[in-house]
C-alpha cells in the first residue's frame, strides 16, 4: 500500500445518506406519527359519531316523551270523555308550534284513531296496522320510514294511561330535519375537527421528528465533514436524553481521530516527504510499503515494488534476506547502520546505510521489518572531498606551524646567540687562563683538568642548546605520547630565558612536581608555551615602553603547572564526565588585552602588536595545537596589568 | 285557524298603530272635555271580538311597533277594554274613548245613539271583506232545513251576537221560536272550530259557524266537507268595525286614515298585517253595512221591534 492511499475517501458512502431519505429515520417517525394521529382520529369518530347520534335520537326521543307526556296529561280528560275536538284542536295546535313534529296519531283502546298532520287531520274508525293498539305499552322509539309522511322519521309510541288504565296510544313522528342537521354539523365540525387535528398532527409529527432527527442528522453531518477531512466537525447537540450523550461519545471519539488522524497525516507526510528510503517488509521478505524516496532512487514505479521480495533491491541478497529472518532478528530488535548496496532497476549499485528494526503489534506479534536506507552516494563524496581537505588542511596546518617555528627561532636566534656566546665566552675565558697558565708553566696536570671542566659542561650546554633548538625546527607529524609538562615549560624557557634575562624580566615557575603525563605531542605543546611566553614577553615591554618607567615596574613572567579537575556542573553542559587534566598558567603583568578584542585573539591574522611585529598566527596555530590535543586554551583573565593565559590538557590515564 | 275575533283585534291594533304614525301635533288634537293627562288617542275595544285570541301575544307585538312610531311622532295614545255593550256607549258618550272596534251589531246599536264616523274593517286573508254565517249538521243525519233540529243540541260560541242573530232570525222566519225553546240544548263553544268539530265527532246536532273557519276546517280535514253540510246561511255581512266618535278631531282621524290606508305599501305594516293573518286593511262605507243592516231589521222585523235605520251621513 502507498502512503497516498491512506487519504482515501469513500463518495459512495457520502451519497448513501441521501438515496434513503424516504427510509430515514424522518420519515418514519413521521409517517408513524401520522398514521398515530390518524387512527386516534379515526377511532375517535368511530365512536364518538355513534355516540353523538345516539345523544342526539335520544334528546328526540326525550322531546317525543316529554310532548307525549304533555299531550296526554293535557288530553287526558279529553280522552276519556271522548272530546275529540278538544284533542284535535290541541294536537293541530302542537303540531303548529312544533315544526319537527309531523304527526301525532292518536289511537283510543277502541280503535278510535285520529291522525294529525301538520295542515291537516283526520279520523278512522279502525287503525291501519301501524296503528294498531295492540298490546305492547312500552315507551320506545325508532327511526323508520313512515307512509303518512313519505319520509323517514323517528316514531315515538306512547301509551295513554288515565286513573291508571291504558285509553290508547299515541304515536308520535318526528321529523328527522334536526338529526340529519346535526349529523351533518356533528360530520362537518368532525371533519374539520379531524383536519385540524390531522394538521395539527401531521405538524407535530414533522416538527417531533424534525427534533427526534435533528441531532441524528447533525451527527450525520458532522460525521460526512468528518469523512470529507474536516476533522474539526463536532455534533452540536446540548440534549441530556441518549443522543446527547451518543453526541458527547461523538466528539470525544472525534477528538481522539482528529489527534490520532493528524498524528498519522504528520507521519504520513513524514514518510512521504522524507528524503531517506522507508520500506516495510512483511514477515516473508515481501515489500509491503515503500516511500517515494525509494521509488525515486531505485525507479521501480509503486506497483514493480509492492509485493516483491526485497531481494529485488539488495545485493547481497541471501546475506541480507538472512538479516531479515525474523527469529533472529526479533531476538536482536533492530540493526543499525549497515552499509550495503541497493540495485536500482537500470542496475547501477547504490551504496546505502541501512537500519532496520521489527514492526509488532500491541500483543507482540511480528507484523514485519521497518527499513531505513540512507543513500551512500552523496555523503561518500563528501566525505571523500573532506577526507581531502582534510589532508590538505593538515598538511598546511604542518607548513604554517612549521613557518610559525622557524620564525620563532628566527626571533629567538639573538637570544640563543647570546645563549651560545656566554658558554663560549666561557670557553674563550678558559682557554686564555690556560694558555696563560701553559706560558708560565705554572700549570700541573690535575690543576689543567680542573680549569677545563667548565668547558666540557658549557660546551654540553650549547650542544644541548643547538640539540633542543634543531628538534624544535625540525618539521615532523603529530607524534602523541605521554609528555613532561613541566620538562616541556623548561624546554621552552630554554631557548628565551635569555632574552627574558635581557628585559630584565623575572620569571617565576610554580611547577607541580607531581604533574601527571601529559597525552600529547611535546615539540608543538612547546611551540604552544614559547608562543604564549614570547606573548607576555611582548606585553611586558609593550607595557614598558608605554609607561617610559622601566625600573618602575619590573616585568614579571609567572608559570604555574597544576592539576585540575572539571566541575561536575561544566562537565553537565558539555555532556562529558568530570575528568583529570593538567593546567598550565602562563601569567605576566603586561599591557592586557582590549576587552573589545579577547574574543578575536584567536582568530587567524588578528594581532594587537604593531605592524611588522607580528603574524597574527601564533595564537591561532597555539589553537589548533590545543584543540588537536583534545585540550583548551583561554584568557583566564586580562586586565591593563597585566594577563592570564590558561591551557588545559587531558593527562594519561 | 282564523277567527272573527283574530281579525277584530288585528283591525284594532292596526288603527291604532295608524294613528301613532301619523298624527305628528298630538297635543292640537286632545280634546277640551279631558283632563290634561289624557291621551292624544285613546281607543275602545270590545273583548267579545277576540274570541280565542291571544290578548298578550298580539300587544306585545303591537306595543313594539307603536314604540318606535310614537318615538317618531310624539303621539300618545291609550287602548281600553270593554266587555259588555253599555259600557263601551256610555264612554263613548263621554268623551272618554275617541275610537272603538266593536261587532257591526253593536255599532249599529251605538250609532242609534250616538253620532259616529265608520273607519275600518278588516279584509280575512281570502280577500273577502264580510263572511257568512253557516248552520251545519253531518250529512248521514238527514237534516236538510232547520225545522228538522227541533229538540236538537245545538252548539256555537254564544259571545258571538250576529251568529245568534242570524239563527233567530232563520228561525223566526221559518215560524219556529228562537233558539233557547227551539233547540234541546245550546252548547257554547270558545271559537266556530271547535263547534264544527262537536258536529263531526257527533257530540252535537248541528253547529253555527263562518265561513271561513268552516272552509279552514274542511280544508284541514276533507272528512269534514264530506261528511258535513250546511243546512243555511246568511248574507254576506260585515262582522266587526272601528269607528270614531263623530266629534274626535278631524285632522287626527284624516292621519289616522292615511296611516292605515298606507300601512299595506310599508315593509313593517305588512309584516305586521302578517302577523294578524290579514291581508288588508279597508276603507268602510256606510253602505258596506247595508246587508247586516237588512239582517237585523229582518229580524226585528219577525220580532215586530223597530227597523234599523241607516247612518244619516253615509247617505
Amino acid at each position: 500500500m502507498m502512503v497516498s492511499d491512506l487519504k482515501s475517501s469513500s463518495a459512495e458512502d457520502m451519497a448513501a445518506p441521501s438515496r434513503r431519505k424516504w427510509g430515514g429515520i424522518f420519515f418514519r417517525t413521521f409517517l408513524l406519527l401520522f398514521l398515530l394521529s390518524l387512527t386516534i382520529i379515526i377511532i375517535f369518530s368511530v365512536v364518538a359519531i355513534p355516540r353523538q347520534k345516539g345523544a342526539i335520537i335520544k334528546s328526540l326521543e326525550f322531546e317525543a316523551r316529554s310532548v307525549s307526556a304533555s299531550i296526554s296529561q293535557v288530553c287526558g280528560n279529553a280522552i276519556v270523555n271522548e272530546d275529540y275536538e278538544f284533542i284535535v284542536e290541541h294536537s293541530l295546535e302542537v303540531i303548529r308550534n312544533s315544526p319537527d313534529i309531523l304527526y301525532i296519531v292518536i289511537v283510543s283502546r277502541n280503535d278510535f284513531v285520529l291522525i294529525h298532520m301538520a295542515g291537516r287531520w283526520e279520523q278512522k274508525e279502525k287503525p291501519d296496522p301501524e296503528w294498531a293498539a295492540g298490546s305492547n305499552d312500552a315507551r320506545m322509539g325508532r327511526i323508520t320510514f313512515s307512509n303518512l309522511v313519505g319520509q323517514k322519521v323517528f316514531h315515538y309510541q306512547y301509551p295513554l294511561e288515565y286513573s291508571g288504565l291504558l285509553w290508547g296510544k299515541m304515536y308520535m313522528g318526528l321529523s328527522l330535519e334536526y338529526l340529519n342537521k346535526e349529523m351533518r354539523t356533528m360530520y362537518r365540525v368532525m371533519s374539520m375537527l379531524g383536519l385540524l387535528c390531522l394538521l395539527v398532527g401531521i405538524l407535530g409529527a414533522y416538527f417531533f421528528a424534525r427534533q427526534l432527527t435533528r441531532p441524528v442528522l447533525s451527527l450525520l453531518h458532522s460525521t460526512r465533514k468528518i469523512t470529507t477531512g474536516d476533522l474539526s466537525a463536532r455534533a452540536e447537540i446540548s440534549t441530556n436524553d441518549e443522543i446527547g450523550a451518543l453526541a458527547v461519545s461523538f466528539n470525544e471519539m472525534t477528538e481522539k481521530l482528529e489527534k490520532t488522524t493528524v498524528s498519522r497525516d504528520y507521519v504520513t507526510n513524514i514518510i512521504t516527504n522524507m528524503n531517506d528510503i522507508m520500506i516495510v517488509v512483511s514477515q516473508d521478505g515481501a515489500i509491503q510499503m515503500a516511500n517515494r524516496a525509494c521509488g525515486d532512487l531505485l525507479g521501480y514505479t509503486e506497483d514493480e515494488l509492492l509485493g516483491k521480495p526485497i531481494s529485488l533491491i539488495f545485493e547481497e541478497r541471501k546475506g541480507f534476506a538472512r538479516e531479515l529472518k525474523f527469529d533472529s532478528l526479533i531476538n536482536r530488535g533492530a540493526f543499525r547502520n549497515v552499509e550495503k548496496i541497493a540495485h536500482s532497476k537500470t542496475g547501477e549499485k547504490i551504496p546505502i546505510l541501512l537500519s532496520g528494526a521489527v514492526m509488532a503489534d500491541d500483543e507482540n506479534r511480528v507484523q514485519g521489518v521497518i527499513c531505513v536506507a540512507l543513500d551512500m552516494r552523496e555523503r561518500l563524496e563528501s566525505e571523500a572531498a573532506l577526507k581531502k581537505s582534510y589532508e590538505e588542511l593538515q598538511l598546511t596546518q604542518s607548513q604554517l606551524i612549521q613557518s610559525a617555528k622557524l620564525a620563532s627561532i628566527g626571533e629567538l636566534a639573538s637570544g640563543v646567540a647570546h645563549e651560545l656566546n656566554q658558554p663560549l665566552m666561557v670557553i674563550r675565558g678558559i682557554f686564555q687562563l690556560v694558555r696563560r697558565s701553559i706560558g708560565k708553566n705554572n700549570l700541573g696536570i690535575s690543576e689543567l683538568l680542573e680549569q677545563l671542566e667548565p668547558i666540557e659542561r658549557n660546551t654540553k650546554r650549547m650542544m644541548n642548546i643547538i640539540n633542543h633548538l634543531r628538534t624544535f625546527s625540525r618539521q615532523s607529524g603529530m607524534e602523541f605520547g605521554p609528555v613532561d609538562g613541566n620538562k616541556i615549560i623548561e624546554d621552552s624557557l630554554l631557548m628565551i630565558r635569555e632574552q627574558l634575562r635581557i628585559h630584565d624580566i623575572q620569571v617565576k615557575k610554580d611547577p607541580d612536581v607531581d604533574l601527571p603525563k601529559i597525552k600529547g605531542d611535546a615539540n608543538q605543546l612547546e611551540q604552544v608555551f614559547l608562543n604564549l611566553i614570547t606573548n607576555a614577553r611582548d606585553a611586558i615591554l609593550q607595557r614598558s615602553e608605554v609607561s617610559g618607567k622601566k625600573s618602575e615596574n619590573r616585568g614579571r613572567l609567572e608559570i604555574i603547572t597544576r592539576m585540575g579537575e572539571t566541575d561536575n556542573h561544566q562537565s553537565s553542559i558539555n555532556g562529558q564526565q568530570s575528568q583529570n587534566f593538567a593546567e598550565i598558567l602562563i601569567r605576566d603583568n603586561g599591557s592586557g588585552i582590549p576587552a573589545d578584542k579577547v574574543g578575536k585573539i584567536f582568530d587567524p591574522f588578528f594581532t594587537t602588536k604593531e605592524v611588522g611585529k607580528g603574524t597574527g598566527l601564533g595564537l591561532s596555530i597555539s589553537y589548533g595545537i590545543i584543540k588537536d590535543h583534545q585540550g583548551e586554551i583561554s584568557v583566564a583573565e586580562t586586565s591593563p596589568r597585566g594577563t592570564t593565559f590558561r591551557v588545559r590538557l587531558p593527562i594519561v590515564d | 285557524m282564523k277567527t272573527c275575533g283574530k281579525l277584530f283585534l288585528s283591525l284594532f291594533y292596526f288603527c291604532i298603530l295608524a294613528s301613532f304614525c301619523h298624527t305628528a301635533r298630538a297635543g292640537e288634537h286632545r280634546s277640551t272635555v279631558h283632563d290634561k293627562e289624557r291621551p292624544d288617542l285613546v281607543i275602545g275595544y270590545d273583548v267579545r271580538v277576540l274570541l280565542d285570541a291571544d290578548i298578550k301575544d298580539i300587544k306585545a307585538a303591537t306595543e313594539i311597533w307603536i314604540g318606535q312610531v310614537a318615538e317618531k311622532n310624539g303621539l300618545t295614545g291609550e287602548i281600553v277594554l270593554y266587555s259588555d255593550f253599555d259600557t263601551i256607549l256610555k264612554q263613548l258618550k263621554d268623551g272618554r274613548v275617541d275610537m272603538a272596534t266593536t261587532t257591526t251589531m253593536d255599532y249599529l246599536h251605538i250609532s242609534e245613539e250616538l253620532e259616529t264616523e265608520l273607519a275600518y274593517s278588516g279584509i280575512y286573508s281570502n280577500q273577502k271583506l264580510t263572511k257568512r254565517y253557516l248552520l251545519i249538521v253531518r250529512s248521514d243525519t238527514g237534516f236538510v232545513a232547520v225545522n228538522d233540529l227541533a229538540r236538537k243540541k245545538l252548539v256555537f260560541p254564544k259571545t258571538d251576537d250576529v251568529a245568534l242573530l242570524f239563527l233567530n232570525t232563520l228561525l223566526l222566519r221559518n215560524k219556529l221560536p228562537e233558539a233557547p225553546g227551539f233547540f234541546s240544548s245550546i252548547i257554547d263553544k270558545r271559537k266556530f272550530s271547535q263547534a264544527v268539530l262537536s258536529v263531526f265527532f257527533r257530540q252535537a246536532d248541528a253547529c253555527i259557524a263562518d265561513d271561513e273557519a268552516f272552509s279552514i276546517m274542511a280544508e284541514l280535514n276533507p272528512q269534514i266537507g264530506r261528511q258535513l253540510k250546511i243546512i243555511a246561511a246568511s248574507p254576506e255581512i260585515v262582522g266587526a268595525v272601528s269607528f270614531f266618535r263623530k266629534a274626535y278631531c278631524a285632522k287626527t282621524k284624516a292621519i289616522v286614515r292615511n296611516a292605515t290606508v298606507d300601512l299595506v305599501d310599508t315593509a313593517e305594516g305588512r309584516q305586521l298585517l302578517t302577523m294578524f293573518k290579514l291581508a288588508d286593511i279597508y276603507p268602510l262605507k256606510d253602505s258596506d253595512l247595508d246587508s247586516f243592516r237588512s239582517l237585523l231589521n229582518e229580524y226585528r222585523r219577525l220580532k215586530g221591534d223597530v227597523p234599523v235605520r241607516k247612518h244619516k251621513r253615509d247617505n
